[in-house]
């Protein structure tokens, strides 16, 4: 329990220098916040397009998929701002050696990594991300269930979990492997399943994404919630991201055995 | 409880690498048929080291060096042998041992690069539970030995080597550890640079009774540092024992250094063995198995115009070379 308060508290020193980062290059960082923001204009846009043009999602109508969509920005803008491009960073230490002096710290080495992960570009996404939900949820004229609120928490933690343990994953195989850019697309393309409302994917799918892929927690089951039709096999998909973490542990452990570390 | 602060047995480190064949199609016939080879970059090393000792750890590029220190940090797993380090195993209880450990690799750092080193620091202090009151006393005693106190509040990316070194150094001492592995703490530093932190060495281990291991290629780092030299050499240890030891590596041999008043010429010094020669200078090795030095002495005093004459050890510089190269 103090290493997991002694990583958390060591999250918040690296938010607060990533913020100094930031600042002492304030140009390119409101550059980029305000370039960010319009890029993720770009997939509601073309989600609308998509929609207006098609016979859309079964069981989804367009203010409904906004909603979605405004969802699945705040997302990507909270999954970015939590964690950046660790996948980047730990496959240019692992090739370069610097993966040693996470060795040298008191406290797990993947603990340490997640924890610099912050990175504040990943704000754009979170404003358009809130803005559309909110203009979305405006527009469909639903009532806020005080009990959604902590539903959407216990999505918004275990969303949080899976995606540490799928970048635990991933980083324990660049130990073994060093270079992997495909393979991290390909983890990319699978995890894009989850972009999309599981209920248009055939039934076999749709279970896999509630279990042992449970991406279905980032944005369909939230979207759900507040739409007030989420069922309880959204408890099933919490439980699994914490099996997917647990089972990401067993997997680092091992793989950091074989690590090898650089020339010196 | 051992004498040692670090006691080492037959240590081991065996890598599987690939051997990849010469040329395109040698890489293409790879891609299904890759041949391998095990490395013993670490084959049985044994090393003692007591506490408050400054040992210098050295030996050429490729020589295992590296690896011994990063099996001795625990950021890798040996193959075989045994490791206590203050009555730990590193590898296996990693996170409390690093606790009393302090490393510095010279060609790696830990400074965030756009930020001043105070912020490095006091991520540190958070990382390491430091005391907000102890914290504030090591950096005082860091800013006066190293005269750091201008250089901590600006952006690392502005600072020279030297100065980031310096950093380097308070982030790996920050937590007051018991042992401290610096692996070439003065490469590319300039003269003053390298003094400063050889003196902050000393002081450190004069107050503290810290303990350091201390890679190098500069020789002056261990004759300035170094109370014994451990020489590893194609993953074995090749010598360890005192500087002085070290010195007089060569008992057998001496070098005659001897300046002439007017100068003599080459044939005259051809009974002799002449390692360097210049018309008013000369430097002979004499082999004390065959000759006697003091009748070599009176001899060349006898027979050359001297003014000055010097008789010396072998210089460590080829003694080392000799023994890297053995």
């Amino acid at each position: 329990m103090s290493r997991l308060s002694g990583l958390l508290r060591l999250y918040v020193w690296h938010m607060k220098l990533s913020v100094s980062r930031a600042m002492m290059y304030r140009f390119d960082f409101i550059t980029g916040l305000l370039i960010s923001i319009a890029v993720s204009g770009i997939g509601p846009f073309v989600q609308y397009l998509y929609f207006t043009h098609t016979r859309g999602y079964p069981g989804w109508t367009l203010d409904q998929v906004l909603l979605f969509q405004g969802l699945l920005l705040l997302w990507f803008g909270l999954r970015d701002l939590l964690f950046g491009d660790l996948r980047g960073t730990v496959m240019n230490m692992v090739w370069k050696g610097e993966f040693d002096r996470l060795l040298l710290k008191p406290y797990p080495p993947i603990g340490v990594l997640l924890c610099s992960g912050f990175q504040l570009n990943g704000i754009g996404s979170c404003i358009a991300g809130v803005s559309l939900s909110v203009l979305a949820y405006t527009r469909l004229h639903l009532d806020f269930d005080i009990w959604s609120a902590p539903l959407l928490l216990v999505m918004l933690v275990s969303g949080v979990v899976l995606f540490m343990g799928i970048t635990i994953i991933y980083c324990a195989i660049v130990i073994m492997l060093v270079q992997m850019g495909r393979i991290g697309e390909m983890l990319d393309m699978v995890t894009n399943f989850g972009n999309y409302p599981i209920n248009i994917y055939p039934a076999l799918l749709q279970m896999a994404m509630v279990t042992f892929l449970p991406f279905a927690v980032w944005t369909y089951y939230p979207a759900q919630i507040l739409l007030h039709r989420a069922d309880g096999d959204l408890w099933l998909a919490a439980a699994c991201c914490f099996a997917v973490f647990g089972l990401s542990l067993v997997v680092w452990n091992r793989c950091l055995r074989k690590y090898t570390s650089a020339g010196g | 409880m051992s004498e040692f602060i670090i006691d080492i047995q037959n240590l081991r480190k065996t890598f599987k690498r690939v051997k990849k064949k010469e040329g395109f199609l040698g890489t293409l016939q790879s891609l299904w048929n890759r041949e391998t080879e095990l490395v013993h970059s670490v084959d049985g090393i044994d090393l003692q080291v007591r506490k408050g000792e400054i040992r210098g750890l050295i030996g050429p590029n490729g020589a295992g060096k590296s690896t011994t220190i990063k099996m001795m940090s625990g950021i890798l797993h040996p193959s075989g042998g045994s490791v206590d380090i203050m009555g730990f195993t590193p590898w296996k209880e990693r996170e409390r041992f690093v606790l009393h450990l302090g490393v510095l690799f010279g060609q790696k750092s830990q400074l965030w690069w756009d930020l001043p080193p105070i912020d490095t620091f006091s991520l540190n202090k958070e990382m390491y539970k430091i005391p907000d009151a102890k914290y504030k006393e090591r950096i005082a005693y860091f800013q006066e030995l190293l005269g750091i106190e201008r250089v901590i509040h600006q952006p690392v990316r502005s600072l020279s080597l030297g100065e980031r070194m310096k950093c380097e150094i308070v982030c790996a001492l920050l937590h007051e550890p018991e042992l401290i592995f610096l692996d070439e703490p003065t490469i590319g530093l300039d003269i003053v640079s390298k003094d400063t932190i050889r003196q902050f060495i000393r002081q450190m281990n004069k107050d503290f009774q810290t303990t350091f291991l201390i890679t190098t290629h500069d020789l002056a780092d261990l004759e300035n540092l170094c109370d014994r030299v451990t020489i590893i050499n194609k993953g074995s240890v090749v010598f360890d024992d005192t500087m002085a030891r070290l010195g007089a590596y060569f008992t057998n041999r001496k070098l005659v250094d001897i300046k002439f008043a007017e100068p003599v010429g080459e044939e005259l010094l051809a009974p002799y063995t002449v390692s360097a020669y210049s018309p008013l200078t000369a430097q002979i090795e004499i082999d004390l198995t065959q000759r006697d030095i003091k009748q070599v002495a009176y001899e060349i005093l006898e027979r050359f115009p001297v003014v000055d004459i010097n008789i010396s050890n072998i210089p460590i510089e080829e003694v080392i070379k000799h023994i890297y190269q053995t």
